[in-house]
């Protein structure tokens, strides 16, 4: 049961993330009050998912990885909310071009991270690969001055 | 200037760098801290034997003959190798049964085959496609600087054909396992090579099948102990006249304006050169002989970011008989959750167990001139974490020797103990004194993805000019890791000199 749950976890962020890519994509094709209700119907159920998944699914998950699954999510659920306090603030000071590119860049950054956490996610539900995986992530923010040395 | 090139420390690196850089006509001294060349590839004589201080296995043998050609050399005229056949005398921990490890691939699999026929089948076809792959990619690795993204992307382009094998380089070793072989024995037999490439299954690269694969290859130690390898190095750095300075340790590096100026040694004399070469420690050489503001605190700080690969206590006995060896070495077959459990106690709780995990090695199994007529000498390697809990090595080494010598007794040899005539021990703590060897760990820095290649620190310095930097802190650890880096580093050094000149 925990690995179907996990796995399908996996699946609908990777779908949300090429959502989020693809609202990016289209960003620049759409007019103010469309982005504007992309803007609005993409953070309120973006985020809701995301919240609800950061307190309900990482009960799904093994008990080693469930501390790690819980901050990932809450992690990309603070980001979505900093974007939508950015938006809200914005709403009435960004111009047509400015909510274009202001959507673009956003929700694609937003996208890439998603699809990342869902890769991370379906190699971190498997019990095999995690152990590394864990270890791969606690060096990662050193690769840049390990490089340097 | 009084050299055009110091080497700091005279292990296989800094051996094969002065070697190379002394063959091509310039004035070389290397420096060396112990009474002593090869570092933890060295020999010691003591009450008639020899002993090998740490390293006693070659593997990649076409690194030492590479070492000798760039000189002009044949490596048969100063080192032999004898090749090991059978690799090493097995005792399951499950059952305490004993096997042979065969040289040859088949051999191999005639043994897999009497537990799992589907085994052997996956062991041959996993070895003639991905082991020969990896073999070819590890060629390539050793022949090429790894410091620049450049130089990433010139292995990869000279040979392409890893890509295809990243599925397993990325897997976890011990999920390979259990992804090639069904039998529980089978996963034993060759899960081990994780352990000793330096972590534990979980954590292991698959790539560390390479090693399991090099091993059949060919594995071979040299006529006159392992520290006939670094000796024949000296001889050929002599021969061009290279000068070797023992019992001096080098204390500072001069640095002024961004470039090397020379050395301090600890009596305080001081030496200048062109260009320093570094066998020392990186994270030694950066953090206490230059540090800042000339090494750039981004530098510091991935240097402090680095884990250590595991640390070895080795006892090291005469005994006054020969010993009815069926091969020179002598390992444990574990099951990989013991494995995890005996590393996660020794260096994540920094508990020394006596009876670990490790490998024993008879030189006088291969070469009786290494022991009095009738006598046999024995070294046995057991992992041991740098920094106990609760306790300092000093409080303890007595008595973990009697340990070892009594696992060995009750594991591999039953009635040994009553042949010992000479025993010492090296801890961690001996190793960090004697040879400067950091934390005690066997290859330096973990053998983890994130700290090979790029993540390691470069061969030529990028924060000082006129510093390169070889050993097993830059390299892949190993013995073959160190010397192919001596080389590779030797040659970068050249560029600049030449351009220079
Ligand atoms: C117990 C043990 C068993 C091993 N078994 C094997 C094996 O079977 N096969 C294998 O391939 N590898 C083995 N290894 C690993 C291998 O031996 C090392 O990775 C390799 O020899 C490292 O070579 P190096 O040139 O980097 O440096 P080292 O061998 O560490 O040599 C460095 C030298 O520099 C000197 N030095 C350091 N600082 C200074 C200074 N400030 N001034 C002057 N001199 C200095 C030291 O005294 C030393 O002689 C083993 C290692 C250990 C410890």
């Amino acid at each position: 049961m925990k690995r179907i749950i996990s796995n399908t976890l996996s699946i609908a962020f990777a779908l949300l993330g090429i959502a989020l890519v693809a609202g990016g994509f289209m960003g620049f094709r759409l007019g103010i009050d469309q982005n504007r209700a992309v803007v609005t119907y993409g953070f309120l159920v973006g985020n809701w998912f995301m919240l609800a998944c950061a307190v309900l699914f990482p009960f799904a998950a093994d008990r080693e990885y469930r501390k790690i699954k819980r901050r990932l999510l809450l992690l990309l659920s603070l980001l979505s909310i900093l974007y939508f306090i950015y938006f809200g603030v914005m709403w009435t000071l960004l111009g047509e071009t400015g909510m274009q590119v202001s959507i673009t860049i956003l929700f694609m950054l937003l996208g890439i991270a998603v699809l990342f956490l869902a890769a991370v996610d379906y190699i971190m539900g498997k019990e095999a690969y995690r152990p590394m995986t864990i270890d791969f992530f606690k060096q990662l923010p050193y690769a840049y001055f390990r490089y340097r040395t | 200037m009084d050299y055009d090139a110091i080497v700091i420390g005279a292990g296989s690196g800094g051996l094969s760098a002065g070697g190379i850089l002394a063959s091509r006509g310039l004035k070389t001294l290397i420096i060396e801290k112990s009474n002593n060349v090869g570092g933890c590839a060295s020999s010691f004589a003591a009450d008639g034997y020899q002993f090998d201080v740490g390293a006693c296995i070659i593997e990649v043998p076409w690194v030492h003959d590479w070492f000798y050609e760039r000189t002009g050399r044949r490596r048969e005229d100063y080192v032999r190798f004898i090749r090991n056949d059978p690799l090493y005398e097995l005792v399951d921990m499950m059952d305490g049964n004993r096997y042979l490890m065969p040289a040859s691939f088949e051999g191999v699999a005639g043994l897999i085959s009497r537990f799992s026929p589907r085994d052997a089948e996956s062991f041959l076809k996993f070895c003639r496609k991905q082991g020969a792959v990896m073999d070819r990619f590890s060629e390539v690795m050793m022949q090429t600087p790894q410091g620049r993204i450049r130089d990433m992307l010139r292995l990869f382009t000279k040979y392409p054909r890893i890509l295809g094998s990243m599925k397993y380089i990325m897997s976890p070793y011990s999920k390979l396992m259990e992804d090639l072989f069904e039998h529980p024995f089978t996963r034993r037999l060759l899960g081990t090579p994780a352990v000793i490439g330096g972590l534990p299954p979980s954590l292991q690269s698959g790539f560390m099948f390479w090693q399991c694969y090099a091993e059949h290859v060919g594995m071979y130690y040299p006529e006159g102990g392992m520290g006939a390898v670094p000796r024949g190095m000296a001889i050929v750095f002599g021969e061009f006249g290279g000068e070797l300075m023992m019992e001096s340790e080098v204390k500072r590096v001069i640095v002024k304006k961004g470039k090397v100026k020379g050395v301090v040694l600890t009596d305080g004399t001081i030496i200048t050169a062109k260009v320093i070469v570094s066998n020392a420690n990186s994270k030694t050489l950066y953090e206490r002989m230059i540090g800042e503001p000339d090494v750039p605190k981004a530098v510091i700080k991935g240097l402090k970011s680095y884990e250590f690969s595991p640390s070895c206590a080795v006892g090291y006995l005469g005994l006054d008989y020969k010993i009815d060896l069926k091969a020179q070495h002598m390992m444990v077959l574990a099951d990989s959750r013991l494995l995890e459990l005996f590393w996660s106690k020794m260096f994540d709780e920094g508990i020394a167990l006596g009876e670990s995990v490790g490998l024993i090695s008879s030189p006088t199994f291969v070469d009786p001139t290494l022991a009095p007529a009738g006598h046999s000498v024995l070294t046995f390697i057991t992992m041991a974490p740098r920094h106990l809990k609760g306790g300092r090595w000093n409080d303890i080494k007595w008595d973990y020797l009697e340990k070892g010598i009594n696992m060995v007794d009750n594991l591999y040899l039953p009635g040994i103990k009553d042949h010992v005539t000479f025993k010492t021990i090296a801890t961690p703590e001996d190793f960090e004194n004697r040879i400067n060897l950091l934390n005690g760990s066997i290859y330096a820095y973990s053998m983890s993805i994130m700290s090979q290649m790029l993540f390691r620190p470069s061969n030529r310095s990028r924060c000082i000019k006129g510093l390169y930097l070889c050993g097993a802190s830059t390299h892949m650890g190993s013995v073959p890791g160190a010397v192919a880096s001596g080389i590779m580093t030797a040659d970068l050094a050249l560029n600049e000199l030449e351009k220079v000149v």
